[in-house]
Formats: C-alpha cells, sequence, structure tokens
C-alpha cells in the first residue's frame, strides 16, 4: 500500500502543497474584503491557524487510517470535525462582529 | 459575480482568486488525505528500519532528559538473580526434576535444593509450574493441532531467524572473553573517542540503538556462569562496562501479537549486532562477552538498558525507549575497554504508566499489576514488576509462535514514529500538569482499542473462552492463506 502513497511523503508534495495554501490565501483575503470584514495581522494569525488545524485534523485521520486503524479513522475525523466546526463558527463570529456584513457591491 | 461581455459569462479578477481559493483548499485537503495515508503506511516510520544505519531522523535527543540516577531506586541490600529458580528459571528446573522421575509423593526435599528452598518460600509458583506442566501446555499442543496451521508461515519465518546465531560460550571469562584478543591492544586516544567508535561501529552492525553504561554488579545472575563451573560465582573483574545494543521486532508481526508475534527476529538481530560488536572489540585488544537472547545471559538485561540511557522502565518491566516505544529488544556487551559512558534519561514514562494501565487492563495473564501494586522492592530495588508465573503461564497458553507480548503491542508508546504519534510524545514530554497523559491514554484506547483479555484465548479454554484474538490482524504477507494452498477453517 506505501507504494501508492509514497509520493504523498516526499519533499515535492510539500511544495505543491505550499503553493496550494497561498492559493487558499489569496482566496480568503479577497472572500474576506468581499464581505467587509476589517482583517488585522491577529484576526489573519487566528485563521491561518484555524486552517491549519482543519489540514492537520484531515491528515492526523488519514494517518490513522494508512496505520490500519480504521476506527481511529472515523472517531478522529468525527471528534477532530466536530471541535474544528464549533472553532471555525467562533471564528466567523469573531470576525463578522457578531454581526451579518453587507457584502462588498 | 460575473460579468457579461459579448454574451460570453466571464469572471472578473475576484471572482477568479476566491475560485482559486476554494479549488485550493478541496486540493489542500484531498493533499492532507492522501499525505496522511502516505505518513500512516510509511516504512520509515517503522523506527528501525530506517533507510541509512544512522537514520538520523529515527533518533532522539536524550541530552535534555538525561539524570544522574535511574529512575528505579535503591532501597535496601541488594542481591544478585538467580536464573536457576527466579523468573521463569523454576520452571525450567522442575520439569528437568519431574523429567527425571521426581513425583509429589517423594515431597519438596527430593527436588534439587535450590528448587525446593524457593517453592518453600514461593509455594504459588510450584503451583503455576504444577499448572502448566500438567495442563497448560498439553493443552496447548492439542490446540496448535487444531488451529496451528493459521500461523504456520510466521511460525517458520520466526524459526528461520534462528538458522544464523552466535554461539553459547564454552570456557570461561578468562578465555572466552579473550578470545581473539591480540597480544597487542590499540590505544584509543580517549574514552571519548572509544564510546564514539563504538557506537559508529554497533550501528554498522545492525544495531538500531546503542548505550554505554559502567556495569552494576547487582545486575550479573549469582549462579551457573555460561561456559564455567555450575553454582555461585564472583563478577569477573573485567567486567567493568557494558554496551546494550537493540533492534525492533517487525512491526506489522509486533501489533499482531500474541498469535502472529514472535520475539526471534529482533532477538536474533540484536545477537547478531552484539556478536559482530564482541568480536571487533577483542580484535581491538580488549575483553568483550555477548549477552544475547541466542547465545544466553549471564546478566539481567533491561536494568542495563536503562542505565545506558536506552530507554526507561514501564510498568510492564520492559525497558520503553524514546525512538522505539517498548518495541525492542536488547543484548549486552560486557567489555573491559574504557569508555565515556552515557547518562540514563527520565522522559516522563514513570508518570506516563502511572495514569496508562493499558497493558495491565489488557493483559491476558493478568500477570501486570494495575495501580501502585505495580511498583515492588525486588532484591533491593523499587521499581515495576510483575507476576512472571502468571506471565510465562499464558505463554504456555497463547498458541502461534509461542509467548505473548500483547503488553508491546497494545503500549501508547509502541506506535509508529510518524509525525502524529511524534507529536503526542512530544506534548506528553513537556506537559507538567499530567492532563495531555491522560488525554493520549484516553486516545488510545479509543482510537486504537485492544480485544478484551479473554479473547485472547484459544476456545473452550479453562482460563478464557476466547477465539485467538491478536491485538491487531497479522500482517498481510504473514498470512499463510494468502500463498499456500490450505484449507480455510478459521
Amino acid at each position: 500500500m506505501y507504494e501508492k502513497f509514497a509520493y504523498f511523503t516526499t519533499p515535492q508534495f510539500w511544495f505543491f502543497m505550499g503553493i496550494l495554501f497561498v492559493g487558499v490565501a489569496v482566496g480568503l483575503k479577497v472572500f474576506f474584503e468581499d464581505k467587509g470584514f476589517e482583517m488585522n495581522w491577529w484576526k489573519w494569525l487566528l485563521t491561518a491557524l484555524l486552517w491549519f488545524l482543519i489540514f492537520f485534523s484531515v491528515m492526523a485521520a488519514f494517518t490513522f487510517l494508512g496505520e490500519g486503524e480504521t476506527r481511529g479513522f472515523w472517531i478522529g475525523l468525527a471528534l477532530f470535525g466536530v471541535i474544528d466546526i464549533i472553532l471555525g463558527v467562533g471564528l466567523w463570529r469573531l470576525l463578522s462582529g457578531g454581526k451579518k456584513v453587507p457584502a462588498k457591491s | 459575480m460575473s460579468e457579461k461581455t459579448d454574451g460570453n459569462a466571464k469572471l472578473s479578477r475576484r471572482e477568479f482568486l476566491k475560485a482559486t481559493g476554494v479549488a485550493s483548499a478541496v486540493l489542500s485537503l484531498a493533499g492532507a488525505s492522501a499525505g496522511g495515508v502516505g505518513a500512516g503506511t510509511d516504512f520509515d516510520t517503522f523506527t528501525g528500519w530506517g533507510a541509512s544505519f544512522e537514520g538520523g531522523d529515527q533518533y532522539f535527543d536524550r541530552k535534555a532528559y538525561e539524570v544522574d540516577e535511574p529512575t528505579y531506586k535503591k532501597v535496601g541490600t541488594s542481591r544478585r538473580a538467580d536464573p536457576r529458580v527466579e523468573g521463569r528459571g523454576h520452571f525450567g528446573t522442575y520439569k528437568k526434576a519431574k523429567g527425571a522421575g521426581w513425583t509429589p509423593d517423594q515431597g519438596i526435599d527430593a527436588l534439587p535444593p535450590h528448587l525446593a528452598a524457593f517453592y518453600k518460600e514461593n509455594p504459588d509458583s510450584q503451583v503455576a509450574a504444577d499448572y502448566r506442566h500438567d495442563v497448560l501446555e498439553p493443552l496447548q499442543k492439542e490446540n496448535q493441532k487444531k488451529y496451528g496451521l493459521q500461523w504456520q508461515l510466521s511460525k517458520t519465518w520466526s524459526s528461520a531467524y534462528s538458522a544464523v546465531k552466535p554461539a553459547r560460550p564454552d570456557s570461561p571469562p578468562e578465555e572466552w572473553d579473550y578470545r581473539n584478543v591480540p597480544d597487542e591492544a590499540l590505544k584509543f586516544k580517549t574514552p571519548d573517542h572509544a564510546a564514539e567508535l563504538i557506537k559508529k561501529v554497533a550501528h554498522t552492525f545492525g544495531a538500531t540503538l546503542v548505550g554505554i553504561t559502567r556495569l552494576n554488579p547487582d545486575w550479573v545472575y549469582s549462579h551457573d556462569l555460561r561456559g564455567a563451573e555450575k553454582g555461585p560465582y564472583d563478577v569477573p573483574e573485567h567486567w567493568e562496562y557494558a554496551i546494550a545494543v537493540t533492534t525492533p521486532h517487525e512491526w506489522g508481526q509486533m501489533a499482531a501479537n500474541p498469535t502472529y508475534g514472535l520475539s526471534s527476529d529482533a532477538y536474533n538481530r540484536s545477537s547478531i549486532a552484539g556478536a559482530r560488536l564482541e568480536s571487533f572489540i577483542q580484535r581491538l585488544g580488549y575483553s568483550a562477552r555477548l549477552h544475547s537472547p541466542n547465545s544466553g545471559y549471564d546478566l539481567l538485561a533491561v536494568p542495563v538498558c536503562i542505565d545506558a540511557g536506552i530507554g526507561e522502565q514501564g510498568r510492564h518491566i520492559f525497558s520503553i525507549a524514546p525512538e522505539l516505544g517498548s518495541n525492542h529488544r536488547p543484548a549486552i556487551i560486557t567489555t573491559s575497554l574504557p569508555m565515556t559512558i552515557d547518562k540514563p534519561i527520565d522522559f516522563g514514562v514513570q508518570d506516563f504508566c502511572k495514569n496508562c494501565q493499558i497493558c495491565a487492563d489488557y493483559c491476558p495473564g493478568n500477570s501486570i499489576f494495575n495501580g501502585d501494586d505495580a511498583i515492588m522492592t525486588v532484591r533491593g530495588y523499587e521499581h515495576w514488576y510483575l507476576d512472571p508465573d502468571a506471565c510465562y503461564n499464558f505463554w504456555g497458553t497463547a498458541l502461534g509462535n509461542g509467548g505473548c507480548r500483547v503488553c508491546l503491542a497494545v503500549c501508547p508508546y509502541s506506535r509508529k514514529a510518524n509525525w502524529v504519534h511524534k507529536t503526542a510524545a512530544a506534548i506528553s514530554r513537556v506537559d507538567p500538569t499530567g492532563l495531555a497523559d491522560l488525554s493520549l491514554v484516553w486516545m488510545q484506547d479509543t482510537f486504537f482499542p485492544s480485544p478484551e483479555k479473554e479473547e485472547y484465548y484459544p476456545p473452550n479454554h479453562p482460563d478464557g473462552d476466547g477465539w485467538n484474538a491478536s491485538y491487531r490482524p497479522g500482517p498481510e504477507w504473514m498470512l499463510t492463506e494468502k500463498w499456500f494452498d490450505v484449507e480455510v477453517t478459521w
């Protein structure tokens, strides 16, 4: 099984992941601007932390799957998923100032 | 938002960037999934099986965890262990006596004096030995006939490891330990040079971890020195230093304990690495004697590993190394070569094992104790200890390769050395509150549960009606039915 996924442990894979992370950051920047969110450094930091938390939650669950721990995979996905959703809702409320912000026309 | 130009829908620049963000996020999460599976299946995270002898990524920087005193305590007058009766020694001596015609009618005093004395002091041990010889062993043979084909491949693989093994000493230490020593020794520049070179070559000989300590004579057995007359002996003066070399079991079969599990692979790798090191040291001009699973021991290996900074003792009494967890087997070389010694380490195993009782919870033989009952004073030292009779009797019960290493398999420290478990171990080491340990123990038990202890037994066994469970299924390459034309009845 490892042979099929060996590429995904290489530095080249992480190079492409880095490019995708830049794409995510650019997309979020435009999205937040269009939503009228006033972002500052610590809001960006929290956003980045949440993104990495989601990313590594998914990766952790799939690592368990790779180890052959199917139960660990499902429980991990559910547990980390709930935590990520709760934190995501909290961050959204924080960024939107707790009220709906009219979209930028 | 789209703009219409000449009747064609076109994305604005902003919409394009947002779409790029969404696509990147989706691809990133797909990458996280694939990367996760890659990390989970990566052979290199089976620590000790790295791409190189040195395997820099495998090793743990012990400097910050070095301590002056090991984590066990000396609490009274110490004495050396008698291998003829202590641990599982009495089982063999008793079997021999029974085989030579001793019967209970003759009375305990007709047994060899050391065994009679031991059984007078430990009557439960005689009960355990009788139970093993009279009930468990015949039943195990019968069950092996009934169910054993399932593990034939792993048994064959296990046996093949003993095809090449170092010799057992057949002369006293003053001869055997010097048998390749030239007239003139090569003098090392400093003890630092000696330690550095010994570690370097030990890795090239196949050792995954190497540690050096001064030999504590309390760890040397009291009787029956290999190659010498039977009976008590003094610790040879030239056994000044001890080098511990250790290697892991193949990880897939280790997790498939007890049935697919076996000791012979790591035993043999460590024995061979140790034998090469013994020869190397002798040829440099210094005495050396290998104590290994294949050539026999004259000492207790686990405390030497702890003194040499390989690891700490865990609740299951084995050494837990930061890189290998519980999954390793040592060989020891005693020598007169002066070397700079390593310090013992304390990376939090004592506290972790107090919180974690998973090995005790799932020990099928009920030999590992829960709570503080597992800390005992044995021969003048306070440390984790277990009931060796109960442990050995489950060895006489489990099918497959014989023996049992469920405690190694369920130990949270024995998980693969990938980013998830390395991060968990790092958090455990730095958290002073113990909360991380409690969370990790809960996760280990919830995410990676073990079968109940009874399930490890064969069906209809008097001590438990199980189904020959293993902690994890046997590795695919070790499944007899995958390769051979056999009727699957299991």
